[in-house]
């Protein structure tokens, strides 16, 4: 059997399975540009979902080596994570969860309103899904800005100085017993001089020594001060995984926001990307997805240590 | 075994099959461009929903100590774990729509949490390490004991008596390891 | 398996569905092929042909081979005398880390795969191009990126870290650049996995018509098997030398002592991608082995499945090994125990290679063409370095070997021994396919036995002084090694005749040498059915494959000009020729 006569038989096919499929939704068949090298669009599709999971396969094992190292050292200081992790806000922490997991089913609508080729529903689907990352992302930031000025930016690392500010601000509770949340906003003034690295030098009288640390909740305090220097450098180590991850996976959500951004142009400007093919926001939906099990599995073992 | 390979990987723009290798994996698809048996909304609804319960599932757990049930510390870990790994696979099943796809799909979709696992033969490295990791300040008056190769449980040894000053009695901090602050 | 002389489909044998049949161009160049469609430099630097854009990474590679040669050409001669000869031990130690990260990262990763699979790949499917041709672009544009970065951080100012970049020292103290290098190490690994990607997904979703599996060449199996291992691998060391970055910039310190992180982590992590590198670099080399091997024995590479499958092997269990890196670290001792054995294992596929090679040499037609010498050589050269792997694989030896020249040799024997010599004989196999002009046999045949005598010669010593304790990385030595070192440094420059020599005269046939031809060597494969230079689009009519691969037949020596076998032609062995 000839090649023509394959290709022939499998076009034919294509024409009679138009009827029994979701196209009939709306009337429209969708027809994506056939690319040179590929013989006919099922071949072009599958190409691009397999090329797809092959790019999320070294997606996962990017962010795979990173958990990798969280888990070596929480069963190598498990006390250490277990104190650190009380600085992270978990209601802060759950409500991001809940905006990515949102913008994960926001985000299968927009591939169904493409794939039933509604131009405004999918454009406003992505809207929402795009308006979610951004509040994932302004809690984020609202998360740094708040580890960096308490002192838990392992750059200018100061815990002594992180527990008396988290004491001040929960009345003395620790752990899951301190209700609320105490978000801080760096000022202008702040932000452009240089807010991040190295704000609390030994010399700032802010910075509260490791000397006079007094007797907190945290269990890992007490104790001589050599103690509080081993508990101080393991919790920064803990902090250097939470920022790596974290940041990491922040980038991820600002290439997404980007991506989601350039179909909406696309879908506005009526290109044949969007309003003949689906494959393009498919693929953004599925690296999205891939972003929100990352955060999946991000948020038990770095809020939720127990 | 020519043909098996070929139905269990599919075989390229072959679809009908000249007799040598043509795949018969593409007989459930339909032939209109969109192969890709996508599912409803409904199902999407489901998935939602369900994962919103897991998350609640997984706050929730973090309230609870299991472990004055099961004697075992690790077990809210697990089940922690547990609860996302089926989160994951809802997302991957239902929103990235592995089950609609080929099986070619499928394979690549396992494949990175395969190697996951071989990655963390690591662990076979540090289960079983004689020294501890990193840097050990300066601590003369403690001593190590305990499994090592994990945080070093720590033991206080009184310092031996300065004539002339009196000998200091530490506290003892919390013991490292499992035992964290009361809860 | 048994070999078919007889067509299924009844066509006749020369017409394959390639551009033969369409147009005949056994007489000369074809009019229009992908070379000379357009000519502007745009029309190259914005091409999505994957042949233009494997020439676009032989070009860069062989710079970057140039580059990586000059240094270690420094490096041996300062190691000519005890007390160094050129360079004081810090500007020493900047130079064999270029030569290390060059090679390694710049040339040896992407130099099979990028150029020969590039230029090959589809052609050997039957596609018209790979599955992603602008991803492809992409991929070489990263690599120039993360090259020239690279490069300008080892001009200006240098690392001294080796290409290991092991921490703390690369991390914490270190002043050198060394978080701009990893940079552009970044972006080179990226552009190898857009290219690994590509590669995957071509094999799995666009192979010709009756192409199944079990008909792929060789070298796609291990093209196949180096794509697996950059999916996997590559992400790994890309995370991990960027947290050495971060650590540096932002103070981020995962692998910091002093916060009770483990530097071992690092070479964990490192090692996790770096020792499957070894394979990345290897593998592509293997695969030209079995084409060469096979055209030039005129036989099927005898148990093809065995070497098909020894290569996905070798990419899976090449996996479990990195633990034998650090045998002299902290490891613990189980773990080192459990990772000795598992080495040992990889020796077994690499094993089943080397043998179905050499049994496919035995009673074939064998032709002592200059690919042929780089494939012999290739053999011997990479069963020395296998073997004295296993050297390093056993614990006891490894405390007394690791660190010292013995390890430089062992995996030069296996980097320039076993892949560079193999991408030699993959050039020569496939420059008349990539140009349309064949080499002069001669200067090919001198230079491929100059390489294997000046190769021997540089490395063989260092096994000795390496033996004898001779450490590595140092600049200055102790006297009684000297004799090695200049033994070792006077094989640097036959080494450097001979890989001269190709450059020359591979230049040379670009313009002056004989018109190919389709297939000048006889080979069958789907790459050998269309004309040289192939035209953009590849084949005229996409071939529908019909054959089993590697359907060679034993021929006579006088039946040297008969390219394609055809089904008429009797089968004769080499017992019935010599009688």
């Amino acid at each position: 059997m000839s090649l023509r006569a394959v290709t022939a038989a499998a076009s034919a096919a294509a024409t009679r399975g138009n009827g029994d499929h979701h196209a009939d939704d709306h009337g429209g068949v969708m027809t994506p540009t056939l690319y040179h090298q590929f013989e006919d669009v099922e071949q072009q599709n599958e190409s691009y979902l397999v090329g797809m999971w092959t790019f999320l396969v070294t997606e996962i094992m990017f962010f795979g080596a990173l958990f990798m190292a969280y888990s070596i050292y929480r069963t190598a200081y498990p006390a250490t994570f277990l104190d650190a992790h009380k600085f992270l806000s978990i209601p802060l922490g759950t409500v991001n969860t809940l905006a990515l997991l949102t913008s994960s089913f926001t985000m299968v609508m927009a591939v169904n309103a493409n794939q039933h080729k509604k131009k405004w529903s999918l454009i406003n689907w992505l809207g929402v899904t795009i308006l979610l990352s951004c509040v994932f992302l302004g809690i984020k930031g609202i998360e740094y800005t708040t580890k960096i000025h308490e002192g838990l930016y392992p750059g200018s690392f100061n815990y002594a100085r992180a527990n008396t500010m988290y004491l001040e601000h929960h009345d003395g509770k620790a752990g899951h017993e301190a209700k609320g949340i105490y978000p801080y906003f760096p000022s202008v003034q702040e932000l452009a001089t240089g807010y991040s690295l190295n704000r609390i030098t030994p010399e700032d009288p802010r910075a509260v020594g490791v000397e006079q640390t007094p007797a907190g909740p945290f269990t890992s305090y007490q104790g001589a001060p050599s103690d509080v220097e081993y508990w101080s450098k393991r919790a920064q180590l803990f902090f250097s995984i939470y920022f790596a991850m974290t940041g990491l996976h922040a980038v991820h959500i600002i290439i997404g926001i980007l991506m989601m951004g350039t179909l909406i142009l696309l879908a506005l400007k009526n290109h044949p990307y969007i309003t003949q093919d689906y494959m393009p926001t498919e693929m953004i939906g599925l690296y999205w997805h891939f972003v929100d099990i990352v955060w999946i599995f991000l948020f038990p073992l770095m809020y939720l240590i127990s | 075994m020519n043909n098996t390979m070929a139905v269990t990987f599919g075989t390229a723009r072959n679809p009908g099959g000249d007799g040598h290798g043509g795949g018969s994996g593409h007989g459930k698809r339909p032939h209109d461009g969109t192969f890709i048996q996508h599912p409803t909304v409904g199902l999407y609804g489901i998935t939602y929903l369900a994962l919103l319960v897991l998350l609640g599932v997984t706050v929730g757990l973090y309230y609870i100590d299991l472990s004055k049930f099961v004697p075992w510390h690790g077990i809210n870990l697990l089940i922690a774990m547990v609860v996302a790994v089926v989160k994951a696979l809802f997302v991957i099943r239902n929103f990235m729509n592995v089950q609609g796809s080929t099986k070619l799909v499928w394979l690549w979709a396992a494949l990175g949490f395969i190697w996951l696992v071989l990655m963390s033969g690591m662990f076979l490295d540090y289960r079983t390490r004689t020294n501890p990791l990193g840097w050990q300040p300066e601590r003369p008056n403690m001593i190590q004991t305990g499994p090592r190769g994990v945080e070093p449980h720590v033991e206080y040894q009184p310092a031996p008596a300065q004539p002339g000053s009196p000998a200091t009695a530490p506290v003892p901090p919390a013991a490292a390891g499992e035992a964290g602050p009361a809860h | 398996m048994s070999v078919s002389a007889f067509d299924p489909t009844g066509e006749p044998w020369p017409d394959r569905g390639g551009g033969n049949a369409a147009e005949p161009v056994e007489v000369g160049i074809p009019r229009v092929n992908y070379l000379n469609a357009d000519h502007t430099i745009k029309s190259w630097l914005l091409t999505t042909d994957h042949k233009r854009i494997g020439i676009l990474y032989l070009i860069s590679i062989s710079v970057m081979f140039l580059l990586g040669g000059l240094s270690a050409a420094i490096v041996r001669l300062q190691l000519t005398a005890p007390s160094g000869l050129l360079l004081s031990a810090e500007a020493y130690n900047k130079m064999f880390s270029s030569h290390g990260i060059i090679m390694v990262f710049l040339f040896l990763v992407p130099s099979i795969p990028a150029t020969l699979g590039n230029f090959l790949l589809p052609l050997m499917v039957g596609a018209r191009d790979l599955a992603f041709p602008r991803l492809n672009l992409m991929s070489w544009y990263l690599f120039i990126a993360g090259g020239l970065l690279t490069l300008g951080a080892l001009t200006f100012g240098g690392v001294e870290t080796g290409w290991t970049f092991y921490t703390p020292y690369s991390s914490i103290y270190s002043n050198s650049n060394v978080a701009l290098a990893i940079v552009g190490i970044f972006l080179a690994g990226f552009s190898s996995i857009a290219t690994a990607v590509n590669f995957i997904v071509t094999i799995h979703k666009m192979r010709a018509p009756g192409l199944t599996w079990f008909r792929l060449p060789l070298f796609i199996w291990a093209m196949y098997a180096t794509s697996l291992i950059i999916i996997l691998g590559t992400p790994v060391v890309a995370i991990t030398l960027l947290l050495v970055v971060v650590e540096r910039v932002f103070h981020i310190g995962i692998f910091s002592p002093e916060l009770g992180g483990d530097p071992v982590l690092f070479q964990h992590m490192f090692w996790f991608y770096s020792h499957p590198a070894v394979y990345i670099m290897i593998l592509p080399s293997m695969g030209i082995i079995s084409e060469v091997i096979a055209a030039n024995s005129k036989k099927r590479v005898f148990g093809y499945t065995f070497v098909a499958f020894s290569s996905v092997a070798i990419a899976v269990f090449g996996f479990l090994v990195w633990g034998h890196h650090m045998f002299a670290t902290t490891q613990s001792m189980y773990a080192s125990m459990v990772f000795s054995v598992l080495s040992f294992l990889v020796a077994i596929p690499s094993a089943v290679k080397v043998f179905n090679w050499t049994a496919t040499v035995y009673k074939g037609s064998v032709e002592f063409s200059a690919t042929m010498i780089y494939a012999l050589g290739f053999l011997g050269l990479f069963t020395i370095g296998g073997l004295t792997g296993l050297y390093l694989a056993s614990l006891a030896t490894d405390i007394h070997l690791t660190a010292t020249y013995f390890i430089v040799a062992h995996f030069h024997y296996i980097m320039v021994g076993g892949a560079v010599t193999g991408y030699l004989a993959g050039l020569h196999f496939w420059w008349p396919k990539m140009t349309g002009r064949l080499y002069p046999e001669f200067w090919a045949k001198l230079s491929a036995i100059i390489l294997f005598v000046g190769f021997n010669l540089t490395f063989f010593p260092q096994f000795v002084a390496g033996y004898v304790g001779m450490p590595r990385r140092y600049a200055f030595y102790a006297p009684e090694y000297q004799i090695w070192q200049v033994l070792s440094s006077a094989g640097a420059s036959v080494l450097a005749v001979g890989m001269l020599i190709p450059v020359i005269y591979l230049l040379w046939s670009l313009k002056y040498g004989k018109i190919a031809g389709a297939n000048p060597w006889g080979a069958v494969g789907l790459e050998w059915t269309t004309s040289s230079p192939p035209p953009t689009t590849n084949f005229h009519e996409v071939p529908v494959v019909t054959w089993e691969a590697y359907e060679y037949h034993p021929i006579h020596d006088d039946d040297k000009d008969l390219t394609i076998p055809s089904p008429t032609a009797p089968e004769v062995t080499a017992e019935e020729r010599k009688a």
